[in-house]
């Protein structure tokens, strides 16, 4: 029994790895550009799907993975000049109407290219799982969650150890005083759809040789992406992370112990209870810093 | 409490104070507009033509058509209520839809229902599901109530898909009976076109009544400012609730008539996509207008229905993804474009809301205005 | 008529309102004074349950206010305007007032819908009685232009005739005199007095001094949240306590 729970929470932490980093996207973008970018997840899938292809054309992993990921940060940056610029200062609700027509359009021109068919990308390290406690743990988990390290860790030090990241960090402040310092507040923005694109992009690729990838996979990893966000309390990227996590778990545990049918449902049911009993967040008092 | 009777009777004297016109005829006067313009001759002709042209189209798709057109234009003539008078926003509503239908599906095939009966379930039993999910969703704004009913929408959703032994699961119910009124089976396109469209005339009636009166003025400050709604004694969050309620019973009964129609309900109608769609056509067509949604609704579908011509045309062998694809790029492209909504097609249709038109509330308030307290 | 025991409201541990106690008689124009961040605002959100108080009591003749909500405060006979005003701008001025007149109709929610088409008698008569109230206040002549296209001065007055149109007992006006010039101002005066002398109880903040000490019939000075005094124009006038606290500053503002 402890086994199962162990086994369940390994495979909780992997998924939730996947929403963390679809809420550390979300929430850098929200903070910064005042978007809560729905299309995050479709990045993810699009990402996964390019890098499969990529490689298919016999492309070695590494190089198509990084192809893949600098295609979808453009395309991330190409939807921010064409779509979310043009409407800045428009209500919140305008905006992610928006990115919920690019979202689903993305995942029509998916099904155009890719079709209906699950795809899967080989495991990046060889080598059968590890066992703790009798629970198995992939070597892909482990990639999965070093992923959610290296991107905490790489934004904390943008953040706090470069100009350009205490610029980004001064217009999500206040966005009229860092214009009068010179930051460019539409620079920064464009930059975080950009970053975002990556990040999904990269998710997106390491959970493939775990989840399989296919068309439609990114609209439910945008909405537990929001879910996770928001039980941070959507303007601190450490709760970000950490309600991915526990999102995960939960879901895992509900999946597992529960029902599978209503795995969906069990995000939803959070997402619901936050917001009608706590929407500043569960994790709102963990994090200070806005992003 | 009673205000002071000194004040009270000050108060009836304004009302025979000085010369004054009929108020009614005095507003409409200033705006310039008239009841017996050639508005009214363009709305008879529009009703003309929608009970002339089954009789003239010998086409069951044409028909087929319009009936989904009015179908959804009873749909969007709700959310219009609640978008662009109560200014909220709605992304979940597929979900009343398909309350509605699998309403009818479950009361006439598990429970044997008369068919009537089944239609008024369809009605009620969204209403009551709006009414205790309103409140406390009501009070969110704006990100949070979109994704607060978004999230309704997709748990209403996997519901559909989960409870098999009531739904039938993914694969949905079939063998719906005809809705049959009296002695008479609404069995063809033909007839059930007047039916549909009897109804959305009726709902457009009702609605036109009720932005052009006391609680149409009501909502329609409630959208403006919240702070001085209340301040006239308005209850805005009770008010919101009505307007949700009354939202989701016509987007049920608009389910509960497609049900009957199509005699067939599936998940597969009734997800996001679906509640998306409904927006864009509420968007398009200019909520806050009588003929908003019904021009939305017809533009929209017809939109769909000549993309999936035009496109094989253009791209052979294409399938529906392009569909998808500019479905999504439309909408986009709206949003960008005019996010307060085509407001300015809806004015090329007559202004035949009377007082409650004066202007679209706006499809998507800035909710920035009222964040502060005065 | 109104009568306020106590009345504290803090803002993140600063208190904005502290211990706040007055009386106003009935049929008496009754002003809050004070520098800016005195807390004047906040009585009023206070009073028409915008903010809920941390403490303290406030009653309208018997009946208490606190614990209901503006709604319930405004149907209870409390009417008031914005100092930044809230207009219903895309609704025409007409509209805007019998919008106000809101507790004085009674079609609801299914009675709007299921009736004969047109303007229903109820409105009608409310219409009319709008269009009275516009008369008094000189926008008559307006009664079909968007609220939100009218001068500021005049979105000021039709925000008035909007909190009068419910007939309220208890009339509060956040700074009806700020953006007004000195003729519309003199209107304003004029007209309040006409109001008072009709039976109406009236709470006015203002910054203009003059238009205080002309229709005010005692004034309550606030700073920091607290009552400094309490008196008649005249003793307002003299007392050094407010002078200090507040005309000193006079010269600055203006």
């Amino acid at each position: 029994m402890s086994e199962q729970l162990l086994q369940l929470l390994f495979s909780g932490l992997t998924l939730g790895s996947i929403y963390a980093l679809m809420a550390l996207a979300l929430v850098t973008t929200f903070n910064i550009s005042g978007v809560m970018n729905l299309a995050q997840g479709e990045f993810a899938a699009i990402g996964a799907l390019l890098a499969v292809t990529l490689s298919g054309a016999g492309i070695p992993l590494p190089a198509s993975f990084a192809a893949a990921v600098i295609m979808v940060a453009a395309a991330g940056g190409i939807m921010e000049r064409a779509a979310i610029h043009p409407a800045r200062g428009a209500s919140g609700l305008t905006l992610i109407l928006i990115t919920i027509g690019l979202s689903i359009s993305l995942r029509g021109l998916a099904l155009l290219v890719w079709g209906t068919d699950t795809y899967s990308l080989p495991p990046f390290s060889r080598g059968g799982p590890l066992f703790i406690g009798g629970a198995a743990l992939n070597l892909q988990s482990l990639w999965v969650m070093g992923l959610v390290a290296a991107a905490v860790t790489g934004l904390h030090f943008f953040l706090n150890g470069t100009y350009t990241g205490k610029a980004v960090k001064a217009s999500v402040i206040n966005r009229t005083g860092a214009r009068l310092v010179g930051i460019n507040v539409g620079t920064v923005s464009f930059w975080a759809f950009v970053g975002s694109g990556a990040l999904g992009a990269a998710a997106g690729i390491f959970i493939a040789p775990i989840a399989m990838a296919v068309y439609d996979m990114g609209f439910m990893l945008g909405i537990k992406g929001f879910v996770a966000a928001a039980i941070g309390g959507l303007n601190n990227a450490a709760g970000a992370v950490l309600g991915g996590l526990l999102l995960g778990v939960l879901e895992a545990y509900g999946a597992g112990l529960v029902s599978s049918g209503l795995k969906d449902a069990f995000a939803i049911i959070v997402l619901m209870s936050i917001l009608l009993v706590r929407p500043e967040g569960i994790l709102g008092a963990l994090g200070e810093r806005k992003i | 409490m009673k205000p002071a009777a000194g004040w009270e009777k000050t108060c009836s004297v304004f009302i025979f104070r000085g010369v004054m016109k009929d108020g009614y005829e005095h507003g409409r006067q200033e705006r310039g507009v008239s009841m017996k313009g050639k508005g009214n001759y363009l709305v008879i002709a529009l009703v003309l033509l929608l009970f002339v042209l089954p009789l003239v189209v010998d086409s069951n798709y044409i028909l087929s058509v319009l009936i989904i057109m009015g179908l959804y234009t009873i749909v969007v003539q709700g959310l219009g209520i609640l978008m662009g008078y109560a200014g909220q926003v709605s992304l979940g509503h597929a979900a009343f839809f398909g309350l509605g239908a699998y309403s009818v599906a479950v009361l006439t095939t598990r429970l044997s229902w008369p068919e009537v009966f089944a239609l008024l379930g369809a009605a009620v039993v969204p209403g009551i599901i709006a009414a205790v999910i309103g409140r406390p969703t009501l009070k969110l704004r704006e990100l949070y109530l979109a994704m607060g009913t978004l999230g309704f929408g997709l748990l209403v959703h996997i519901g559909f898909n989960e409870a098999h032994s009531l739904t039938g699961g993914p694969s949905g119910m079939s063998g719906i009976p005809y809705l049959t009124l009296g002695h008479l089976v609404l069995d063809t396109d033909f007839k059930f076109y007047y039916l549909v469209w009897a109804v959305v005339l009726l709902v457009m009636l009702v609605i036109k009544n009720l932005t052009a009166s006391r609680t149409g003025r009501a909502l329609r400050a409630v959208s403006e400012s919240e702070y001085a709604a209340e301040s006239v004694g308005i209850d805005t969050a009770g008010l919101k609730l009505k307007a949700m309620v009354f939202s989701a019973v016509l987007a049920g009964l608009a389910g509960g008539l497609y049900a009957y129609y199509v005699t067939f309900v599936s998940p597969a109608t009734f997800g996001f996509h679906a509640s998306v769609q409904f927006v864009l056509m509420a968007v398009v067509g200019g909520p806050g207008t009588l003929a908003g949604p019904a021009a939305g609704a017809a533009l929209v579908v017809a939109l769909g229905e000549f993309l999936r011509w035009l496109i094989p045309l253009i791209i052979p062998g294409a399938g529906g993804e392009y569909e998808i694809i500019f479905f999504g790029l439309i909408l986009a492209v709206v949003m960008v474009l005019c996010p307060r909504g085509l407001g300015t097609i809806s004015s090329y249709f007559p202004r035949f809301s009377g007082e409650g038109s004066t202007k679209p509330a706006g499809v998507l308030p800035d909710i920035k205005d009222k964040g502060g307290i005065p | 008529m109104l009568q306020v025991e106590g009345l504290t409201k803090y803002f993140g541990g600063v208190a904005a309102v502290d211990h706040v106690s007055f009386t106003v008689p009935e049929g008496s124009i009754y002003a809050l004074i004070g520098p800016n961040g005195a807390g004047k605002t906040t009585v009023f959100n206070l009073i028409t349950g915008v903010l809920p108080p941390d403490s303290g009591k406030i009653s309208l003749k018997d009946c208490r206010l606190n614990g209901l909500n503006p709604s319930q405060i405004a149907a209870a006979g409390v009417a008031r305007t914005f100092q930044n005003l809230q207009l219903f701008g895309s609704m025409t001025v007409l509209e805007n007032v019998v919008t106000g007149a809101y507790l004085r109709g009674s079609m609801g929610f299914v009675r709007s819908m299921v009736r004969r088409p047109g303007i229903s008698p109820e409105d009608r008569a409310l219409m009319q009685y709008s269009l009275g109230l516009l008369s008094e206040v000189g926008l008559s002549d307006k009664a079909g232009w968007p609220a939100g296209r009218l001068p500021f001065g005049q979105q000021r007055l039709l925000e008035i005739a909007r909190a009068l149109a419910s007939c309220p007992s208890l009339l509060l006006l956040d700074e009806p005199a700020a953006g007004l010039n000195t003729g519309e101002t003199r209107e304003l005066t004029g007209f309040l007095k006409r109001l008072k002398e009709k039976g109406l109880t009236i709470i006015l903040v203002e910054h203009d001094m003059d238009t205080v000490m002309e229709v005010a019939d005692s004034i309550l000075v606030l700073d920091f949240g607290r009552v400094i005094f309490e008196g008649t124009p005249v003793e307002v006038q003299a007392n050094p306590e407010v002078i200090r606290a507040y005309l000193g500053e006079e010269d600055e503002e203006c």
